[in-house]
């Protein structure tokens, strides 16, 4: 008996060191995303309506606040639009004088979400190399949210790696301010702005977007806002701790750009 | 046995798909609970040493575990992490922890 027990032992460790050695790792991984993918996006849809109808019976007292600060913003918002609808038409008036062309619209592949990994900050999307995408293509929310780019792809999915991953890291901006650092992925959804030249001021609530700097993102899209200032005098820059701008509860769909 | 084990490994694969699915949406501080783990870690505290189940579902725990992390690296590492927690518990911790058992699961 132990000597069967440890032969199947031995088989089994030779079976997944040949699923690894052939690389049929992702063959595996596709059937079963495959089997479970329809099951899943529903799960994945119950669970974002169950965790929205929890976090508001939690939460009533602070989302009274939150929606007075909200109309308040609005207000603001509006007057801005009104001063901005001026400058509009100067600017088109500008655009047509010199010929300068329209910004270039991206190629975009709409795409669903299907789960989240247990132990990193990636999720799994239904569009994969059968689809036409490529490892690195951006992956942004419908409201030009920053959400990731596609790491490993299989036939009918793909996985994309958040700007929270641990793994992530690029260039970003703060905006109207033109300072420039590097956006780090601390896991547990947590965002880091590095590098940031200590002479330059940053204060919370600063927006932060992508630069073109390194080509792994288009310039522009939202990465999340300053949420905690940290200086030290013996460190040569200073860096801030960012809130991302996304909700994973609030995701099902994501965009994929092709082309940028 | 053989029912029993194909009955855990559903479970196990259910177990998996509701973890990335459905209790993605509720995590602390980023971090969600690992039902799957939590799940091999109870089934082997409360079977006896001498049954195999707990085994099997730590075995189909971690497989599915491996198909359902998107990280790469190597496949098969979680059936080898749950696989070492079964036998831990088993063949260690219960040696010098009396800890009471259901006989049959």
């Amino acid at each position: 008996m132990k000597l069967k027990t440890f032969l199947f032992f031995i088989l089994v460790i030779l079976i997944f060191l040949a699923i690894n050695l052939t690389g049929a790792s992702s063959q595996v991984k596709d059937f079963f995303f495959n089997v479970s993918s329809s099951f899943q996006k529903t799960m994945w849809g119950v669970g974002e309506s169950v965790s929205d109808f929890l976090g508001s019976l939690f939460r009533g007292s602070y989302l009274e606040k939150r929606v007075s600060e909200l109309e308040l913003e609005n207000q603001r918002l509006l007057v801005e639009v009104v001063s901005l609808g001026g400058l509009e038409k100067e600017n088109a008036s500008l655009r047509e004088a010199l010929r300068v062309g329209l910004e270039k619209d991206f190629e975009l592949e709409l795409s669903r979400v299907i789960n989240k990994d247990i132990f990193q900050d990636s999720l799994l999307i239904d569009k994969g190399s059968e689809d036409g995408i490529s490892e690195g293509f951006p992956v942004i929310t419908s409201q030009k949210i920053l959400l990731g780019r596609i790491g490993e792809i299989y036939g009918d999915f793909s996985e994309v790696v958040l700007i929270t991953n641990k793994n992530s890291s690029f260039d970003a901006m703060i905006f109207e301010k033109d300072i420039y650092g590097v956006a780090r992925g601390e896991g547990g959804l947590g965002l880091l702005l590095d590098l940031i030249p200590k002479e330059r001021e940053v204060i919370e609530g600063d927006l932060v977007f992508t630069t073109a700097l390194g080509g792994i993102f288009p310039e522009g899209l939202l990465v999340g806002q300053v949420k905690e200032v940290r200086k030290a005098d013996v460190e040569a820059f200073q860096e801030a701790e960012i809130s991302s701008s996304f909700d994973l509860g609030s995701i099902e769909e994501v965009f994929i750009i092709k082309d940028f | 046995m053989v029912k029993k084990t194909i009955i855990s490994v559903i479970i196990f694969f259910f177990l998996a798909v509701f973890q990335t699915s459905f209790f993605a949406h509720f995590n602390f501080w980023g971090t969600a609970l690992n039902f799957v783990i939590i799940a091999i870690l109870i089934i082997n505290l409360l079977e006896e040493k001498k049954n195999k189940l707990g085994l099997v579902c730590a075995f189909s725990g971690g497989f599915f575990l491996d198909v359902f992390s998107l990280s790469g690296g190597i496949f098969g590492l979680y059936v080898l992490i749950c696989l070492l927690i079964a036998f831990f518990i088993k063949f260690i911790l219960k040696r010098y922890v009396q800890i009471p058992t259901i006989k049959e699961i």
